[in-house]
């Protein structure tokens, strides 16, 4: 039971932690149907931020923390002005290849300037290792504020999206970039705004996940970057809602799948991929299915 | 009269393709000015391109006796000519209310409030409706949305494609009333229609487009009775 209750709030944090990387994803791909293959190394590029926003700036942790974040979403908002937005009305194709090209870049962006070592993290206030035992379950107090953090997040997405004019013309933009164009709506703003949020969203994501793992290193975006756009396809990409979901669901199953099954515990991450294969099979668009047909 | 609009030596291409080859057009203040055309003729693109959709074009198109050939799409709304889009091009996912509100995007003024009850009153039918997402309405209700969605941007010069595309008789005859009735409200209208009939009818001023060219202009009126325009667009002997 007391395994029980520890795994639970494990699957929460963690899964919280795809789904805002999900989210990225998602949104990036609602608007522009563009795998933004550079999201998990946005997410890497934000831990590293962190760390010497601290370490080199010498900034206290909850400082260091905010510029990280803020820092992060300027990089986003430079990649798609940069990369990406010269390509909008190219093939799909191209896009795709620069959004590989550009996660390859950040990669080795992050090996020469910051170096192949992996570095300790060891920036946060101690108390966050701390564990409250309650009964006999202990559980760390980052657990606590990852889920927290999360959800304090996804309220935030939720408002924007739904009670503020940007959110507006974000939705509208999913369906149709010209007509929002017609309706006074700068898009070039709107999308901006979307790379900003979905960045930001991937260094909370990445300094609570460098919190947990307390290291960084240049590659450490691939395999939860991966993983979160796996939530993303389980879900139905181009859905928020999805996103967040099939953040949670492959969070869960994870840590559920090695909590009861600790000998399996080495095939946690072909067990996403599995969910996968699994879901497509039955469910080719995911979960939640986009808004894809228009009444004409 | 005051030209709000004016269009000089219009020239659209894709890509090898000529799609309008040197027009020349006015819209006057307070007019409503008609664009009629077979299909292909490049009726849409002439109004795409005085939005600035279309990019690749040359000549010049001036509002208020501002160029605004090379103006950003989101500032010549803001500037006060808005478009109803050729198949209405309503946002499906969002409610018919967020529809509505969407037209107002570029808007500041404190008047947003006064237009959406004044489209209400318009479009009774939306009102009923204003929760429902805007994918679920009729094609005919689509039209009105789109209508009083380009009413929410409050222009002054309101652009119409082919607002008549796929109504049945007694909607088209619906439609063209609330274009008289805008028209009355003191606003200038620039429409494109295949429904020559209805469309010359109610029009002060028209232009006849053929493959890219304007081949013939007068008065509404004047055209209608035009043996020319009754042969080809009317289908009468």
């Amino acid at each position: 039971m007391n395994a029980l209750i520890q795994n639970f709030f494990n699957s929460l944090a963690l899964g919280g932690l795809y789904a805002l990387i999900a989210v990225g994803y998602t949104m990036v791909y609602g608007i522009l149907r563009l795998i933004n293959f550079a999201h998990g190394d946005i997410f890497m590029m934000g831990t590293y931020f962190a760390f010497y926003a601290i370490t080199l700036l010498l900034l206290p942790w909850w400082l260091g923390f905010l510029f990280a974040i803020f820092i992060t979403g300027l990089l986003g908002y430079s990649i798609e002005k940069i990369a990406y937005r010269p390509l909008r009305n190219a093939p799909r194709i191209s896009s795709l290849i620069t959004a590989i090209g550009m996660s390859f870049f950040l990669e080795s962006f992050a090996v020469v300037v910051f170096g192949g070592i992996p570095k300790s993290f060891n920036v946060y206030p101690k108390m966050f290792s701390d564990v409250i035992i309650i009964g006999k379950t202990r559980i760390p107090v980052l657990t606590f504020i990852t889920i927290i953090v999360t959800v304090l997040l996804f309220l935030f997405l939720w408002w924007l999206l739904y009670k503020t004019k940007t959110g507006l013309a974000m939705r509208a933009i999913s369906v149709d970039i010209p007509t929002t164009s017609l309706m006074g709506a700068n898009v070039n703003n709107v999308i901006s705004i979307t790379f900003i949020v979905g960045s930001s969203f991937a260094a909370v994501a990445g300094i609570l996940w460098a919190m947990k793992y307390p290291q960084v290193q240049p590659y450490m975006g691939f395999t939860p970057g991966l993983k979160a756009f796996v939530a993303a396809v389980i879900g139905g990409i181009g859905s928020i809602q999805g996103a967040i979901v099939g953040g949670f669901l492959l969070g869960f199953l994870e840590i559920m799948l090695v909590g009861f099954f600790p000998n399996l515990a080495g095939y946690r991450d072909v067990f996403a991929y599995v969910t996968l294969v699994i879901i497509l099979m039955f469910r080719p668009t995911g979960i939640f299915k986009i808004y894809s047909e228009q009444k004409v | 009269m005051y030209e709000i609009l004016k269009v000089e030596s219009l020239k659209v291409h894709y890509g090898a393709i000529n799609a309008i080859k040197g027009i020349d057009l006015s819209v006057e203040k307070g007019k409503l000015v008609t664009l009629i055309g077979a299909n292909g003729a490049g009726k849409s693109s002439t109004l795409n391109a005085i939005m600035n959709i279309v990019t690749s074009k040359k000549g010049k198109i001036s509002y208020k006796g501002k160029d605004i050939t090379k103006t950003r799409t989101d500032e010549i709304v803001k500037n006060g000519i808005v478009l109803v889009p050729e198949g209405r091009k309503i946002f499906p996912n969002l409610t018919v209310q967020e529809n509505l509100m969407i037209g107002s995007f570029g808007r500041k003024d404190a008047d947003i409030k006064r237009d959406f009850d004044l489209v209400l009153g318009l479009f009774p039918r939306i009102k009923e409706r204003l929760k429902q997402a805007g994918g679920t309405l009729s094609g005919g209700e689509q039209q009105m949305l789109a209508i009083g969605r380009a009413l929410m941007g409050n222009p002054e010069i309101l652009l119409m494609d082919e607002p008549s595309l796929g109504l049945a008789p007694l909607l088209v005859k619906m439609v063209f009333d609330v274009i008289n009735k805008i028209k009355t409200e003191g606003k200038t209208i620039l429409l494109v229609e295949q429904n020559a009939s209805m469309a010359l009818a109610n029009s002060d001023y028209a232009y006849v487009l053929e493959t890219g060219k304007i081949v013939l202009e007068g008065n509404g009126k004047d055209l209608l009775v035009n043996a020319g325009i009754r042969h080809a667009y009317l289908g009468i002997n």
